[in-house]
């Protein structure tokens, strides 16, 4: 009784919106079969709005009007039997839903194509993935390219190789192509489809018409879709999918059986190899399909069951557009937003977030005194004025851009350092930074964006960081052959990678100082054929190949351009996750269309907004700081807490590597010496007396100068790009560093430290206690707290002065390694 | 303290020229060594143990005569022949403290000294008593030992002070009993005055000399001593004898000036040290006995080395000091002020004169308002003066003083804003200011924003601190939107503003180091500043207008000078501009241009050979300049511009009437290789390949756009391919420039065709070169060059553009096209070369080639004269280098006379030759290694090998392994049997085989060759006498 109350408290939810419940669907919405007996599998399902929330294929009666045309099968299964037109229906229970479906061709029977008709077979049925023929090696003398993205090569090697020993045109059946898979023949990859079944149909049908090759006329595959793609259940039920291929001739195929399915998040829903997917939880997952180098994804939302008031979504706290979609997303899961967190949770965090520093105990005080109500405005719009902004965001866009002495001449490592700085410190727009990097001409000194280029000498290197770097996506599986997870072909890789093949490097006029220019000759050879590929932009337009345009400054129009889809996309995800401690994609670098944001509409809102702002990074940081999302109490309630990915709290996160340290330096009052750097190639380290005491972590230039606190601590190493670098996971290690390593221990022991300056000034034991706590976790102690403290002071006090300072050092120590401290909240 | 020494300085520097310093009479160590106490007439001083004066105590009675240190005190004994003996006891903590004056005797005190604690002062002299002083209560001697029966000189503690020893006139030594005041005993060997003492720091021994030359030493035992060793030692009387503190040495100071070291058990010289320059009056030896302080009557003060007898200081006399400037402030002054500053610095009142290191400063000093260590002095900067640093020296008769740095400001000093942060965000200074800041941290940039109006004329100017490393400035220019518009590394910013608005100038250092003496002034406002000048080079032999370009000199006309060069000017020489009625206002910058030959096209035309001037106008803009060729004509395309100071990096390519690049090759890959181990820059000719069974020497391999040729193939796994290079950096072929390739590059083996050429497919690529370049290689830097050959008569034009797309008046360029002058120089490596004695030297001649000449190089060498041989050699065609042995078949050069090479050449059927000196050889000996090898010819044919044995003799204790190096082999013979390490001859072994082979193309030819072995440990090279390589058919 009370699951289906709650099914119906989601239902009502959903429904409220606007659809109203009970609307039917036909998938695909668009049916047209070419040539004769072309099948295509349909789907019925019960819609709200654009999402599915029931199937009721099989629950159906199918009908068509018109046999001589079209003929359905029980089951949904819609067979052409003629030119023309005809309608189907479906009917329950005196309801009915009809499509209109065209039947082309029919008397044309479609030659089968190597590329759009064999590899798919042999993909689904595996005979070219890693373990089998596509193996580097092949697999008993028989090789294929991985995944089959290399159609020439597979096609001699199925057809012609070795005599043609593979396939057998006048005794098709005799083939070892049908013989070997269907075990008529011993095989050690076991059986991969029946004789009766279509992949056998499909195979045979093309070596009888002569097992015809790739051309150039071939036709070419332009998108798949998946249908339903969107879609709200509940826990145990099931969908099937059906995915539609569309060709570059206009043919449209039901392209369902020979795809590949899987699941973002398999234990929310499952999905077997025939698009069955299955609700096993509460939660959203996305079901990526793949087929032919396209990809698709559909994504099945569960709501959470527990009944929740309408009133915690309606009367949450709005402040923007992040709200709105954020509460939209939050009302379809059914997961209510926890409260408003106080002024000095606020104060804390926004300064942490924002500027890697905690707010010292007067400006807390100011704060909490303040009693305007649009305070927590003001103060976002000083800390995103503070110097120490500048420190910490040119901080992170160095881990991003991998500024460091690992393979970069001090100076050039200094002039790439002061590039960053210069440009978070004048807020200069990303696609601004993104084009004065990637066209930055002439001495890294000068142009300090040049080092980009010297660190990454190599086109694939090139090609592949800056797909990371400003797309948020990896390419690399695409240098070898096609990308198993994502749409880009080892052509499109090429054909980006000479995009970087003109950038000339020489020495310059002092030591450390190099020269970056763009040359007008050069090419970067496609790796299997050896040839240039025209340079050309992901999914972009192509430059001629002896074009001596700047082929630098083609990408970088393209890159920044606002039509771009994942330039924007891919930095707003990354400030985001800074701020909200969780990528609305992640990990942040991991853009790609089988690993879906976890609220599209909010990634498309935000993105929109800030290429509509001149890609003002800092604009966009206000948005979100002043979003009520953001500004939630960390604290989860009995409904949200199953949630760590839609933001209906503050998530928690432990204080980067750097933050932390710095940290210890500001409460103990004592600074952290850099003068150790680590040599990169040759190894081994030196003194180095570049950083003057007080220097921050935050404000190193250079990642290799020695520190064991930001190794243990996860600090990134800026040797390749990905966010994976840098960790904020918990260790044995960083415990062991804070009980038993020099970093805290030292600053507690330092004559300079606080607790000197306690026992000098003979500071009470209230007043340590107080003064502790509010320059720690911004928040005066409580009770129990005081008074385990106070006792731990008083007891150490009657043994005698080095017992007492021995007893400060211990509660400083408790405090700086307590939760509440290393924990942003 | 410092007032003390001030004081007696100046009394000294009066009277240093007046009469003959006063004898120095007695000298003593402090008991941790670090300083000595030097008395004279009236005065003690205290000398560091760099010679420099620490403390002086003056007004000590007439001369001072004996001195001796405890760790607390300072015991002074002055006094009066016949009349006093005064003893002044110092406190070594605080010199300046009243010492405690005790009338000890009643004549000359000449010998005093403590026991090891410094309790106890013993004392002694003309009255012949020796008196005991405890030094808590030194009113009355504790004791006093009557004994002696004529002067006593000497006194020493023993046995940690229970015993005094004492040497007098009466030819004795005695010895005592401290606590009881009784003598045990006497040692009576010496024939007359005893002077000299010293007791072993043993205990063991006791030594003593005087007038009779000698040096005795006894054994000491229990109740008395025996005599173990007498020597005459001196020529006159012993004065002073000392232990070494590890009893092993004895020195002695003679009356003849000598000083010599004995060994304490045999009493035998060990070292006797040059003569004294004067006669000796009193010595000490340190307490480590590193140095021995000796007293001379010519009022010097010498302290020696014990260990070689050298003289380390020479601190008395007293040299008087110049005065020191330490600051004035403030140190900045506004031109067009008057300013009076405070002098700080010691000895001020010697100023004779403070001298500005401009004329343009006008100083008042007077040394009178001199008060210690300040004074006043008055400065006057004309407003016309030019901003920038000067410095300030005094004089004196002393010499003149350190200098002071100083700065002339430009205008109202402004310090460092609030906010320097953001190009954009910086904090706004009125203008015209001099702004003070500082870059105090690496990473730093100031930015300092200013409003300005469209048309107007801003300099900028930076002042930076003198002498001050780690500090180059780069000033920006940017405007409101962050964008540099100008970069300058000459302390110097021109700048018509083209709108108005916010502008802001950074300023930073080159590497973006910072420190705490990264200190600036910058000047912005209205400052006359050359900023460039046009064209930058004219034409010899002609006179030339010549345009300055910068801020606030002026309308065009004013700008405009004209200057006349002599014909015979040296080409590429620099002459100042006349700056006419510029110079009254002492414009910043670079007012100069280059010597030309080639005459000048006033259009963009060249009338072949000729010249013409430009400058880049746009962004990522092209110039062109076009001339005129017949079909196969050969020319030289050159630019020079960074070369005479030029901001331009040009790059050019010539292109035909239809506006097409003109091709120039085709390459077709015919082999290909990857770059490993690690990305490698545009200069090392060392590359890693990772394969190269399919390569040989002089093949092109193209990679990336850089065409290079091998030079030598990897000697091993582990070795770097050699490509050719030219002055130490890698040569690029066919007007390509040598870049910086990554790990994993391509690499492709090349045969060249004409532009056109077509290949069926071999699966590698087909490159196409067109007339195009950016580096013009050795001696053109960053210029370009091309060496053309027209397809087919025409009008070809050349397209110069920078090749980072930069561009503005600073930009200029002088291009030319003329007929090849191929020639060459030579230079040879060593200059005046040392040659072993009996043994070889390598000697390399390089050869640079110029115009594309490519023959054969003949050298001979004149002067060359028995037993010295410098067979004569060829430096192949297209090689840049050869080697030769000069060898000396003797232990010494007959008549050293300079060696000179003589190189010469064909070159178009006229013979070219080209002098160069060797210097003059010097004879070397005492190396590690003697090579020789067997035969003195060797004969190979080519595509076959040929073995050779060298031997190597190990000298002295040289054990070590040996690599052999063979040198100055023709292009395409080369060692075979190479390991990891090169051909090595190992510890154990004295011969190694050597594998040559030839490649089947090299011609038969004669060479002498240079077989070496190497000293790892002291790097030298040891050649055996040249083989003669014979290559036959």
């Amino acid at each position: 009784m009370l699951r289906l109350l709650t099914i119906c408290t989601v239902l009502v939810l959903f429904f409220g919106s606007s659809a109203k419940a009970g609307d039917w669907a036909i998938f695909p919405p668009v049916i047209s079969l070419t040539g004769p007996g072309s099948k295509q599998q349909l789907r019925l399902c019960e819609v709200v709005g654009t999402r599915a929330t029931a199937e009721l294929t099989d629950k159906v009666t199918w009908a068509s009007d018109n046999e001589k045309i079209a003929r359905i099968s029980k089951t949904g299964e819609l067979v052409s039997t003629g030119s023309g037109s005809a309608t189907i229906s479906a009917t329950l229970n005196g309801q009915r839903k009809s499509i209109l479906v065209t039947m082309v061709e029919f008397e044309k029977p479609r030659t089968l194509s190597f590329v759009q008709d064999v590899q798919p077979v042999l993909t689904k049925s595996g005979c070219n993935m890693g373990s089998c023929h596509g193996a580097l090696a092949g697999k008993g003398g028989f090789k294929l390219s991985l995944r089959g993205y290399n159609h020439e090569s597979d096609h001699f090697t199925i057809s012609k190789q070795a005599l043609a020993r593979r396939t057998d045109t006048t005794e098709p059946d005799e083939s070892l192509l049908l013989r070997k898979p269907t075990r008529a023949m011993s095989h050690a990859g076991g059986k991969r489809f029946e004789k009766d079944s279509e992949e056998y149909r499909t195979l045979r049908a093309w070596i009888a018409a002569g097992a015809p090759g790739p051309s150039d006329k071939e036709v070419s595959l332009e998108k798949i879709e998946v249908f339903p793609n969107l879609a709200v259940l509940k826990p145990k039920d099931s969908i099937r999918v059906v995915v539609q291929a569309s060709y570059s001739d206009g043919r449209k195929a039901d392209v369902t059986h020979w795809a590949k399915f899987s699941s973002s998040e398999e234990t929310i829903v499952t999905v077997d190899d025939q698009g069955h997917a299955t609700v096993q939880a509460s939660g959203e997952s996305a079901i990526a399909v793949l087929f032919g180098s396209k990809v698709a994804t559909a994504t099945i939302t569960v709501p959470h069951l527990k009944p929740v008031d309408v009133a915690l979504f309606d009367n949450a706290k709005k402040t923007n557009v992040v709200d709105e979609h954020v509460l939209n997303k939050l009302r379809l899961l059914n997961l209510p937003p926890s409260g408003d967190s106080t002024d000095a949770e606020f104060i804390r965090r926004a300064y942490l977030d924002t500027c890697g520093l905690l707010p010292k105990p007067e400006e807390v005080k100011t704060f909490l005194a303040d009693a305007q109500p649009n305070k927590r405005e003001r103060l976002i719009d000083t800390l995103l004025a503070r110097s120490e902004f500048t420190d910490y965001w040119t901080h992170k866009w160095c881990d991003l851009f991998l500024v460091s002495t690992r393979k970069l001449s001090q100076q050039s490592m200094l002039g790439f350092h002061r590039q960053i700085r210069s440009a978070v410190a004048d807020n200069v727009g990303w696609d601004q930074l993104a084009r004065d990097i990637l066209t930055a001409n002439g001495s890294t000194l000068s142009q300090g964006g040049g080092a980009y280029f010297v660190q990454r000498k190599d086109v694939s290197d090139l090609a592949e960081s800056t797909a990371v770097t400003f797309l948020g996506m990896s390419i690399t599986c695409a240098r070898c052959h096609n990308h198993p997870l994502e749409k880009w072909t080892q052509d499109q890789y090429w054909q980006l990678a000479n995009l970087f093949s003109r950038v000339g490097i020489k020495n310059g006029d002092r030591a450390g100082e190099q020269w970056v220019q763009s040359l007008s000759t050069g090419d970067a050879l496609h790796l299997r054929t050896g040839k240039a590929m025209p340079p050309t932009p992901l999914d972009g337009t192509p430059m001629a190949l002896d074009s001596t345009e700047d082929r630098r400054e083609y990408f970088a129009n393209w890159l920044t351009s606002p039509k771009n889809p994942y330039f924007a996309k891919a930095i707003v995800n990354r400030i985001w996750r800074n701020y909200m401690g969780r990528g609305l994609v992640e990990a942040e670098d991991d853009l790609r269309e089988t690993n879906p944001p976890t609220n599209k509409e909010l990634l498309d809102a935000l993105t929109a907004d800030f290429v509509k702002n001149q890609f003002d990074t800092k604009r966009l940081m206000k948005l979100i700081l002043n979003s009520a999302a953001y500004q939630r109490s960390s604290k989860a309630t009995p409904l949200n807490i199953a949630d760590d990915r839609f933001y209906s709290r503050y998530l928690l996160r432990r204080l980067p590597a750097e933050v932390l340290l710095d940290a210890y330096s500001d409460v103990t009052g004592v600074a952290t010496p850099f003068n150790t750097v680590a040599l990169g190639v040759t190894g081994g380290t030196a003194k180095s007396d570049l950083y003057s005491t007080g220097t921050r972590a935050v404000q190193l230039p250079d990642s290799l100068m020695v520190s064991k606190f930001l190794d243990s601590f996860g600090r990134a190493e800026r040797s390749v790009s990905c966010a994976c670098e840098t960790t904020t996971d918990s260790s044995v290690g960083q415990a062991l560093h804070l009980n038993n390593g020099q970093t805290l221990n030292d600053k507690l022991r330092d004559p300079k430290s606080i607790v000197f300056r306690w026992v000098e000034k003979k500071t009470s034991d209230a007043d340590v206690v107080t003064e502790l706590f509010s320059r720690t976790v911004g928040r005066p102690a409580n009770q129990q707290e005081r008074t385990k403290f106070e006792a731990l002071l008083a007891e150490a006090t009657k043994t005698g002065p080095d017992a007492r300072r021995e007893a400060l050092e211990d509660v400083v120590w408790a405090v700086l390694t307590s939760k509440e401290f290393l924990f942003n909240h | 303290m410092c007032r003390l020494i001030a004081g007696l300085l100046l009394a000294l520097s009066v009277g240093v020229a007046s009469a003959a310093p006063p004898p120095v009479s007695a000298v003593a160590y402090s008991t941790d060594g670090k300083l000595l106490a030097v008395g004279s007439r009236g005065v003690v001083w205290l000398i560091d143990e760099k010679g420099e004066l620490v403390v002086d105590l003056p007004s000590q009675s007439q001369r001072v005569t004996a001195l001796a240190f405890s760790k607390d005190v300072l015991a002074v004994a002055s006094g009066e022949p016949g009349k006093s003996g005064t003893v002044k006891l110092y406190q070594t903590k605080d010199f300046a403290k009243a010492p405690i004056t005790v009338e000890a005797h009643k004549d000359i005190i000449y010998t005093m000294t403590f026991n090891p604690d410094g309790s106890t002062l013993a004392t002694a002299g003309y009255d012949r008593i020796v008196k005991l002083w405890d030094i808590s209560k030194p009113t009355a001697a504790a004791r006093e030992l009557k004994d002696h029966s004529d002067t006593i000189h000497a006194l020493a503690f023993r046995n940690g002070g229970k015993q005094l020893v004492s040497v007098a006139a009466d030819r004795s030594v005695k010895v005592w009993d401290v606590a009881k005041g009784t003598r045990l005993y006497s040692l009576g060997d010496s024939t007359d005055w005893l002077y000299a003492l010293a007791i072993s720091p043993d205990g063991t021994k006791i030594v003593a000399g005087g007038v009779d030359r000698s040096l005795r030493t006894w054994d000491v035992e229990a109740e008395s001593a025996k005599l173990n060793k007498a020597a005459f030692a001196h020529s006159a009387a012993i004065l002073y004898t000392a232990f070494s503190p590890d009893d092993k040495l004895i020195y002695s100071v003679g009356e003849d000036k000598i000083i010599k070291v004995w060994d304490a058990k045999s009493l035998t010289e060990t070292l006797t040290f040059k003569a004294l320059p004067a006669s000796p009056l009193a010595a000490v030896l340190s307490p480590d006995g590193k140095r021995l302080a000796v007293a001379l009557f010519d009022g010097s003060v010498q302290v020696l080395d014990t260990k070689t007898g050298s003289l380390l200081l020479s601190p008395l006399p007293l040299k008087p000091k110049p005065p020191v400037l330490i600051a004035l402030e403030p140190s900045a002054l506004l031109r067009g002020t008057t300013t009076k500053l405070t002098l700080k610095g010691t000895r001020l009142a010697d100023v004779l004169a403070l001298k500005a290191s401009r004329a343009d400063v006008l100083v008042k000093y007077d040394a009178k308002s001199a008060k210690g260590d300040s004074a006043t002095v008055e400065l006057t900067i004309p407003a016309s003066a030019s901003p920038g640093n000067f410095t300030l020296i005094g004089t004196s008769q002393a010499g003149d003083s350190n200098s002071l740095q100083l700065v002339v400001d430009a205008f109202a000093q402004v310090p460092e804003p609030a906010k320097t942060e953001s190009a954009r965000q910086s904090d706004l200074v009125p203008l015209p200011a001099t702004v003070v800041g500082k870059l105090d941290r690496t990473g730093e940039v100031d930015y300092v924003s200013f409003r300005a109006k469209a048309g107007d004329e801003i300099g900028v100017q930076l002042v930076g601190p003198v002498g001050v490393k780690n500090f180059d400035p780069v000033l920006t220019l940017t405007n409101d939107k962050g964008q540099v518009l100008q970069e300058s590394k000459s302390s110097l910013l021109g700048f018509n503003v083209p709108a108005d608005g916010v502008y802001a100038i950074g300023v930073a250092d080159a590497e973006f180091r910072g420190s705490a003496t990264s200190t600036y002034r910058l000047n912005i406002g209205p400052l006359p500043i050359i900023t460039s000048v046009y064209p930058l080079a004219v034409s010899r032999g002609s006179t030339t207008k010549v345009l300055l370009n910068g801020v606030n000199l002026g309308n065009a006309k004013a700008r405009m000078v004209a200057i006349t060069v002599p014909a015979d000017a040296q080409p590429g020489s620099k002459v100042p501009l006349p700056l006419g009625e510029l110079s009254s206002k002492n414009p910043a910058g670079a007012a100069q241009v280059f010597v030309s030959v080639q005459g000048t096209s006033p259009t963009q035309e060249i009338s072949v050979p000729g010249s013409s001037n430009g400058w880049i106008r746009k962004p990522n803009g092209a110039e062109e300049v076009s001339f005129t060729a017949k079909k196969g004509q050969r020319l030289i395309v050159e630019v020079e511009a960074a070369r005479f100071g030029s901001l331009l990096d040009s790059t050019i390519e010539i292109v035909d009437a239809q506006g097409k690049v003109v091709p120039r090759a085709t390459l077709r890959s015919v082999a290909q290789t990857f770059l490993t181990f690690r990305d490698h820059d545009c200069i090392t000719p060392g590359i890693r390949l990772e394969t190269w069974n399919e390569l040989k020497i002089g093949d092109y391999l193209y990679c990336g756009t850089e065409l290079m040729r091998i030079q030598a193939m990897p000697k091993n796994p582990d070795d770097d391919c050699q490509f050719v290079q030219v002055g130490g950096k890698r040569e690029a072929y066919m007007g390509t420039t040598p870049t910086h390739h990554a790990q994993n590059a391509p690499m492709y083996k090349i045969e060249m065709h004409p532009p056109g050429a077509t290949f069926p497919p071999n699966g590698l690529p087909v490159m196409r070169l067109e007339y195009r370049n950016d580096d013009g290689g050795d001696g053109f830097g960053k210029d370009s060059m091309l060496d053309f050959v027209a397809p087919m008569d025409g009008k070809y034009t050349v397209r110069i553009r920078d090749s980072r797309g930069f561009s503005g008046e600073q930009f200029g360029y002088r291009l030319t096209v003329r007929p090849p002058q191929p020639s060459f120089t030579l230079s040879i490596n060593p200059m005046n070369p040392a040659v072993w004695k009996n043994g070889g030297v390598p000697i390399t001649v390089t050869a640079k080639r110029i115009d594309g000449f490519t023959g054969p190089i003949q050298v001979e060498f004149a002067n060359v004269l028995a037993p010295l041989s410098l067979p004569k050699i060829v430096i192949d065609a297209e090689q840049n280098t050869a080697a030769v042995t000069l060898f000396l078949a003797g232990e010494a050069i007959q008549n050293p006379s300079v060696i000179t090479a003589k190189a010469t050449a064909k070159i178009d059927g006229i013979v070219i030759s080209r002098e160069v000196s060797l210097g003059t050889p010097t004879v070397r000996d005492g190396g590690d290694l003697v090579t020789t090898v067997g035969s003195s010819e060797l004969v190979i044919k080519p595509g076959q090998e040929s073995k050779f044995v060298v031997k190597i003799e190990r000298k002295g204790d040289f054990k070590g392994r040996v690599p052999l190096e063979v040198r100055g082999l023709p292009h395409g013979v080369r060692v075979m049997n190479i390991g990891l390490s090169g051909i090595l001859v190992l510890p154990e072994q004295t011969e190694r085989e050597v594998v040559i082979f030839a490649e089947a193309w090299v011609e038969p030819m004669e060479l002498p060759i240079v077989v070496s072995s190497r000293s790892e440990r002291r790097g030298t090279e040891h050649a055996a006498k040249s083989v003669l390589l014979r290559v036959t058919k």
